[in-house]
């Protein structure tokens, strides 16, 4: 019923490489559950909000479902768990936009509260940075949106993003250039209009 | 003013710590992640595998908000900048309810009391385990379906654990439809059988499932593999033994303390001064009540103590005559997408005796 994952080749030393292919899954399930539930959790709230409750045990379902197609020797289960919870977000993908919008909207609503005596600490910036950058995810492309947040929320490297994402790696690299150098126009451009305004 | 910001581009640091504070103030309510084990362990049916096994839908959504579309849940954004509002449930500071505690002792002390059947050498212990597990299904058009179905798992343990053991799978056949009909899932194209796997394993220390003989008699033990040396290590102190427990145990409901309780009572391989332990330990639980005083499974009945952590109640069913662990069960503990609350969504059941022939099965 298993496939082999590992003929002729055994599983790589690295660390998080677990062997999910035996027929003993609820013990080796139980323990890929505990070391990786609640990151991906917290991934997927900041995405689409409360869903992420259903979200993450569907993908431990699904990797369940589809342990099989786990290759140790081609990625980290974490990344292979990403991908999965990406996978899934996608068809969340209107809910998240309008979450990210309206997120947005409330930050901007929230930004114009502060006086302006408030404006002097560099905590303040930042949080002044936030503000102007809320809006910016609602408006990239899904794929682009799915490296950029594998990477600054999910806390992914390049390597594990395109293992996640099922893509090669120099393609990772070229997104999430095009995309940080969108994102920064987009907020300076706030920045400059928000400014602008006041 | 301000006008260091204006026309700037920002650093990659700088767009970072932005993204970084974007729908930062998220939170994991252990409850979720909890219950997500539970359904996930279920799924795997116990080791098993499973076709088309999800309780996904099986599992309640949580109220609370969606994703906003008004300015309500905005609001909530500007006022808490929570993206996940939860109450912690946390472990219940309610203690166990005084009839669990009574029932919990009495079986306890039986237990101690009871003639535990010695495996002699060249004997084994018979332990069957007669497990109802939910497969659910999607017929599409959003008609759902799911059954129950009769899993037998026999398992022979020798008097030495390092010998052969033997496990028999069988998939009944059995079934209690609990949504849709037979009759309808074949009609949607749904299939109605199997989902388990059948057939016969044999290795030292009931390694069944390991991947090569390198791996066999090397698992240390755990309350789901209760191995002689495992429970020798276990504390003999009910308090100490229920930290132990809890230490365990994963996420802070107290829900799956009982799950691990159960998981090593299960086994059927459990001591009896050890299962004594275990049963005092569990009068500390909090939130555990008797949830029925005459529970029938399977023909067995016995009580039912359990423990509800909103989504689902876990019970053990044990006698407290003879302090014999009966089985357990998942019992819905709200209405769900697919079920409604108090309905079973598991069962098993546990007999054991003293044989003198692996795959030989005890008289009467």
């Amino acid at each position: 019923m298993t496939e082999c994952v590992t003929a002729g080749s055994p599983a790589p030393a690295a660390d998080d490489r677990p062997d999910l292919s035996g027929p003993h899954p609820g013990r080796v399930f139980g323990q890929l559950f505990d070391r990786h539930a609640r990151p991906p959790h917290r991934y997927l709230a900041r995405r689409v909000g409360d869903l992420a409750d259903d979200l993450v045990g569907e993908t431990f379902l699904v990797a369940f479902q589809t342990r099989a197609a786990y290759r140790p020797d081609r990625g980290t289960a974490r990344a292979w768990l990403y991908g999965i919870a990406t996978n899934l977000l996608r068809r969340h993908h209107r809910q998240e936009v309008r979450g990210l919008r309206a997120a947005a909207w409330a930050a901007g609503s929230a930004a114009g509260d502060e006086g302006h005596e408030n404006r002097v600490a560099a905590r303040v910036d930042a949080a002044a940075r936030t503000r102007h950058l809320a809006g910016a995810p609602a408006g990239l492309e899904p794929g682009d949106r799915d490296v950029l947040l594998l990477t600054s929320w999910a806390g992914l490297d390049t390597n594990e993003v395109a293992e996640a994402l099922g893509v090669p790696v120099g393609t990772v690299r070229s997104r999430l250039h095009r995309v940080r150098r969108k994102l920064r126009g987009h907020a300076s451009n706030t920045e400059h209009a928000r400014t602008g305004d006041e | 003013m301000s006008d260091d910001n204006i026309l700037r581009i920002w650093t990659d640091d700088e767009l970072g710590a932005a993204l970084d504070a974007l729908n930062a103030d998220t939170r994991t309510d252990e409850r979720v992640i909890a219950g997500a084990r539970v359904a996930l362990i279920a799924a795997t049916g116990e080791q098993g595998e499973t076709e088309v096994t999800t309780t996904r839908k099986a599992r309640r959504r949580r109220s609370g908000w969606r994703w906003p579309a008004g300015a309500a849940a905005v609001a909530v954004l500007v006022a808490g900048g929570q993206v996940v509002q939860t109450v912690s449930f946390g472990r219940n500071p309610a203690p166990a309810g005084a009839e669990a505690v009574a029932t919990l002792d009495r079986a306890a002390t039986s237990s101690i009391g009871v003639l535990d059947e010695e495996v002699g050498p060249g004997q084994y212990r018979y332990v069957a385990t007669r497990a109802w597990w939910m497969a659910s299904a999607h017929g599409g058009e959003g008609r759902d379906f799911a059954r129950l179905a009769e899993n037998v798992l026999e398992t022979w343990a020798p008097a030495n654990p390092r010998d052969e053991w033997l496990l028999r799978r069988d998939v009944t056949g059995n079934q209690r439809w609990v949504v849709g009909t037979e009759e309808q899932a074949r009609a949607a194209g749904v299939s109605t059988d199997g989902g388990w796997p059948e057939g016969e394993w044999r290795a030292p220390c009931g390694d069944f499932y390991a991947r090569s003989p390198e791996q066999w008699c090397t698992d240390r033990g755990s309350w789901q593999n209760p191995t002689p040396e495992w429970q020798a290590g276990l504390p003999t102190d009910p308090d100490a033994l229920f930290e132990r427990l809890a230490a365990d145990a994963p996420g802070d409901s107290d829900a799956e303390l009982l799950v691990y309780a159960a998981d090593a009572l299960r086994s059927g391989l459990v001591r009896k001064d050890v299962r004594a332990n275990i049963y005092k330990a569990l009068a500390k639980l909090p939130g555990l009540q008797v949830t029925e005083q005459q529970a029938n499974l399977d023909g067995r009945t016995g009580t039912a103590l359990g423990v509800d952590d909103g989504k689902e109640r876990q019970d053990i069913i044990i006698d407290p005559e003879t302090g014999q662990f009966i089985g357990e069960r998942q019992v819905a503990g709200a209405d769900m997408d697919l079920f409604k609350a108090g309905t079973v969504l598991a069962f098993t059941s546990v007999t054991t005796g003293v044989v003198d022939a692996i795959g030989a099965k005890p008289a009467g």
